[in-house]
């Protein structure tokens, strides 16, 4: 018999019972985490390379910047995950990094567009087109039996 | 690739070399972040907030630092690396903790797989690295074959030789040779030399190019006098001389010129000296179809398999038979690639050592193994906490395995250097007719060889244990220790690994014991002749016959009346070396007849051999001094030949007729004692014996002169040497003795049996080892059940039989399956046993008593400790 979680705490009980259920537990929240930062991470990605692309080689905190500018406090997101797409971006090799002094005359980390990149944001942007057409079309149905 | 397989790939790119690149890269991105943080603050400090709250609000825009750090780690390494990485530092911890154990494991697994790794890299060499020549794989050699009587020969007839290679179209080249002992003279030294004659393309089939100078023209003939010397020869004879082209050295009285040498390592056949074309070069056919003293090599064309090759071969071999059936009557044709030609001696005894090497590492591998399952029990306590902290069974596993091949690679690696310094003890233990020796050497083969031998052991002692110790129930464990189930299931596997090192030894030792006596029985065969104390001297005479024959008959007149000589006599062949065989015929020659190479044995001698061989005349006389070219032809024949052809009659007056010359009916004078003329393997065959004055045309003027001694057959090295030279100044001599040639046929049997009989004994005692390792585990894990036992009222005696019963059990089992092992495997070692059968009782049942002994020995130290359990200590221990 699997005694709950909550009668646990404090108590020697049933070891296998509390590992599994632990084990349980964290499983299911990497699942929802992982299906919720998905589709925000993917349009992050979409959106930094289209930043890159347009205005050229910027660093982090620039790109933060132009997102807060175009979004305009619509997409509210922690900055911070402007890093975690970075970091996806770079391994897949569709931006590069560099070491270079910012305006402030500081060092930073300037992250530029490639070939390869430019090819993948020209697919996407290809694919958001048209998904957003459909999406378009379809709500402009009218519910049957009414004009 | 699809997309999503090429991003998977770049994905797994970035995290190896983000693996590689080490902790420099996290700490500028924590850098990076820092700068971010603090842009944001300057910004809300520049709206109007405090420095305080700007920190704040800039903090809570950005979000959590710290996962984000995490990820951007967990992004640039490999997890599984990461965990194996981490599994052997542990390993290597849990290892220094108990150092006893280390290296007492490490010690038997080096000793086992370095033991391997010697046996290995000989037998690599000799039988599986392709030969040295130009696609090995496709040169094949000939024998002939004799199916209803059973004989094989590895010479071939020349005529017949010329026959499959027009009938087939299986070859593109072929060439044929012969080789021989012969007097060679380089400026003025003479030496015997390994000659070989051979046909143009010989060198070019092979594919070897010449060091220096050239080979063979493909249409030269035997005219020309061109020899090609081979490196050795040239080094040590010739004093490697670089200009020693179109220089000339004489081989029996004829000078040769000298056109190549060969390359350093070249040496087929085996050991020759120098090549030279033979003068049956474009006279194949008129060789005599009758001698099968001729080997030949072929190349096969392309696309055709050597299964093909024979298939042709055959029928023509069949048509040869019924054109020619004198010559040919019975015989066939067997074709095998060179390699296994070559191999097919040392074959046996190189796989019966390997098999050998393997029992003793799997034995060694099963005592780890029962030793691992026995400190188990020690180690559940961590294996549950680690269960208990969430790692999965998969994982324990590994991490247990981990620690497992760290062993077995430090092993490994040790074992590959006892390996290297190994296998020369070996070559110098191996028999000289062994192919291929001087290749042998250390190579990537044996590398690799080693390295998956410790994979392999890994699994064999490592996985058991640690699939068991994994296995442990977390609640009984984290409350009291160890569970009786598990001590059970530990103890029953310890018991199947003991049962298979007993099985396993009992065939080592059984083979090992079969060995033995075929060895006792070799050595203690009756030979017919007395090979002790007698010298031989190779000697070759120039000129002519007469000379020659005047030249042996002073001789041996001088050294039979000189001091520590019994007696003194020549002969063509000798024991162990037969020079001569063919058919003979009683009375007079039949209308139709046929040629058999095999049907006896021809030998060529002075008066006095008898006596210098200690074979007995069982009837009538011998050769004697009247007995000259003149005089009628007499033979004496042996107590096989009298048997088979006379029954009971009695030969001597008959004539006897020998394919040998042309000389015709000779008397049969005298009757010998059978000598085992072949090998001391071989029975005795009929033989003929000649008088050499009376065959000296067909004899040449070649002989050994055989001189029994009193005291040791070297000290008269000098004395014959100088009588020698007093007749004849530049005559090329070679000392040996006769037990000296005799050895070279025990040579691979001592080498089989030393080797044998050594792993058996160390299989021996790695298996009483075992099992008294796991009596003495058993025993310690149930002291409370003794204690209670004997508290009960259970004397000593009933305790001791009870320890003792356990081990009994096991051995008996073991030792049931090792007769079954035992009987189904020796089998296999077929020629190798000499005058003992494979399934030999006599030989089973030593073993077995001997091993029961040792065994007993083995189960009744830890019983009588465990007889001496205080019940009171006993019963107290938790």
């Amino acid at each position: 018999m699997d005694i709950p979680y909550e009668h646990m705490v404090g108590s020697y009980g049933t070891s296998k019972g509390l590992t599994d259920h632990l084990k349980e537990l964290t499983k299911a929240e990497d699942a929802v985490d992982a299906k919720k930062s998905d589709l925000l991470q993917g349009t992050l990605d979409l959106m930094i390379l289209q930043t890159l692309h347009a205005l050229g080689p910027l660093h982090g905190f620039g790109i933060a910047r132009r997102l807060e500018q175009v979004s305009r406090d619509v997409l509210r997101l922690n900055e911070g995950t402007v890093y975690t797409s970075l970091m996806r971006l770079q391994q897949q090799r569709w931006i590069t990094s560099e070491w270079g002094t910012s305006e402030n005359n500081r060092k930073a980390k300037f992250y530029a567009i490639t070939p390869r990149g430019r090819t993948q944001l020209e697919t996407e942007t290809k694919n958001w087109e048209r998904i957003s057409s459909v999406i378009r079309r379809v709500l402009r149905l009218q519910p049957e039996g009414e004009p | 690739m699809n997309a999503r397989g090429t991003s998977r790939l770049r994905a797994f790119a970035a995290r190896l070399r983000g693996l590689l690149r080490g902790t420099r890269h996290d700490e500028q991105f924590d850098d990076e972040i820092q700068e971010h943080l603090r842009l944001l603050e300057d910004r809300f400090a520049a709206e109007g907030m405090s420095r305080g709250e700007a920190a704040l609000t800039a903090r809570r825009q950005f979000g959590n630092t710290t996962r984000l750090r995490e990820d951007h780690r967990a992004l640039q390494t490999l997890p599984s690396i990461e965990s194996l990485w981490q599994d052997v530092r542990y390993a290597l911890r849990t290892l220094r903790r108990n150092p006893g154990f280390s290296i007492l494991a490490v010690l038997v697994l080096s000793l086992g797989i370095g033991a391997n790794t010697a046996v290995f890299t000989v037998a690599d060499t000799v039988l599986f690295k392709p030969l040295a020549f130009a696609d090995p794989d496709r040169i094949v050699s000939f024998g002939s074959v004799w199916p209803t009587r059973g004989t094989r020969s590895s010479g071939v007839s020349l005529p017949d030789a010329m026959d499959w290679r027009a009938g087939s179209s299986a070859f593109s080249t072929l060439t044929y040779y012969r080789r021989s002992r012969r007097a060679v003279i380089v400026g003025d030294a003479a030496y015997f030399a390994d000659v070989v004659r051979t046909s143009p393309e010989f060198f070019k089939l092979l594919g070897v190019a010449p060091l220096i100078g050239r080979f063979f023209a493909p249409d030269e003939d035997s005219g020309a006098r061109s020899v090609v010397i081979s490196h050795d020869f040239w080094r040590t004879r010739m004093a490697q001389n670089p200009d020693v082209l179109n220089t000339t050295v004489q081989i029996d009285n004829r000078a040769m010129v000298v056109i190549g040498i060969l390359p350093q390592g070249f040496s087929y056949p085996h050991g020759a000296d120098l090549w030279h074309l033979t003068d049956a070069v474009k006279k194949e056919y008129q060789e005599p179809r009758a001698t099968v003293s001729w080997s030949v090599l072929a190349r096969l064309t392309d696309g055709v398999t050597i299964e093909q090759a024979q298939a042709q071969l055959t029928p023509i071999a069949e048509r040869l038979e019924q054109q020619y059936p004198t010559t040919n009557a019975g015989r066939s044709v067997d074709v095998a690639r060179l390699q296994d030609f070559m191999t097919a001696n040392a074959k046996p005894t190189l796989f019966i050592l390997m098999a050998a090497v393997g029992v003793v590492l799997m034995i060694a591998c099963a005592n780890l193994a029962t030793v691992l399952l026995a400190k188990a029990t020690a180690r559940t306590n961590e294996v549950a906490v680690r269960a208990a902290l969430g790692a999965g069974r998969g994982r324990i596993v590994a991490q247990l395995l981990t620690e497992n091949a760290v062993l077995a690679l430090l092993g490994g690696a040790f074992g590959a250097l006892i390996g290297a310094l190994g296998s020369p003890a070996l070559l110098t233990l191996a028999p000289l007719d062994f192919p291929r020796l001087a290749e042998v050497g250390i190579d990537s083969r044996v590398f690799v060889f080693t390295l998956a031998v410790s994979v392999v052991t890994t699994v064999l002692f490592g996985l058991a244990p640690a699939m068991l110790t994994s296995r442990v129930d977390l609640n009984e464990t984290l409350k009291r220790g160890m569970s009786r189930s598990s001590v059970g299931g530990m103890g029953r596997l310890s018991r199947v690994f003991v049962i298979g090192e007993i099985a396993l030894s009992v065939v080592l030792v059984t083979a090992a014991g079969l060995l033995i006596r075929s060895f006792v029985a070799l050595n203690t065969v009756e030979l017919g002749f007395k090979p002790d104390h007698v010298l031989v001297l190779d000697v070759s005479i120039p000129g002519e016959s007469a000379r020659a024959a005047l030249f042996y008959r002073e001789l041996l007149a001088d050294l039979s009346t000189a001091p520590g000589v019994v007696a003194a006599g020549a002969s063509l062949g000798m024991p162990g070396r037969v020079a001569s065989g063919g058919s003979y015929w009683i009375d007079k020659l039949p209308d139709k007849f046929t040629l058999n190479p095999f049907a006896g044995v021809y030998s060529i001698m002075m008066p006095g051999t008898l006596r210098a061989l200690g074979i007995p005349l069982t009837r009538g006389r011998e050769f004697n001094a009247g007995d000259t070219a003149d005089a009628p032809k007499v033979a004496m024949i042996n107590e096989t030949l009298a048997r088979r052809e006379f029954g009971d009659q009695d030969p001597i007056g008959h004539t006897i007729i020998a394919g040998y010359d042309q000389e015709g009916p000779m008397t049969i004078v005298g009757i010998i004692g059978d000598v085992r003329q072949s090998s001391p393997l071989q029975l005795p065959n009929a033989e003929v014996l000649m008088a050499y004055e009376q065959h000296l045309r067909a004899t040449g003027t070649g002989l050994r002169v055989l001189v029994r001694t009193q005291g040791p057959p070297e000290a008269l090295e000098s004395l014959v040497r100088t009588m020698v030279r007093a007749r004849s100044t530049s005559v090329p001599m070679r000392f040996s003795t006769l037990e000296q040639s005799l050895a070279e046929y025990s040579a691979a049997p001592r080498f089989r049996t030393i080797l044998v009989s050594g792993f058996g004994l160390i299989a021996l005692c790695l298996a009483v080892a075992g099992i008294y390792g796991v009596l003495t585990y058993l025993v310690g894990q149930r002291t409370r059940e003794i204690g209670l036992r004997m508290a009960l009222g259970a004397t000593s005696g009933t305790i001791v039989r009870m320890v003792i019963r356990e081990g009994a059990i096991a051995a008996a089992v073991g030792m049931v399956l090792g007769v079954l092992g035992a009987v189904s495997v020796t089998r296999l070692l077929g020629t190798m046993l000499f005058q003992v059968q494979p399934y030999d009782p006599l030989t089973y049942a030593g073993g077995l008593v001997f091993l029961s002994v040792v065994t007993f020995v083995a189960c009744y130290i830890p019983a009588s400790r465990a007889a001496r359990i205080d019940p009171l200590k006993a019963l107290h221990v938790d």
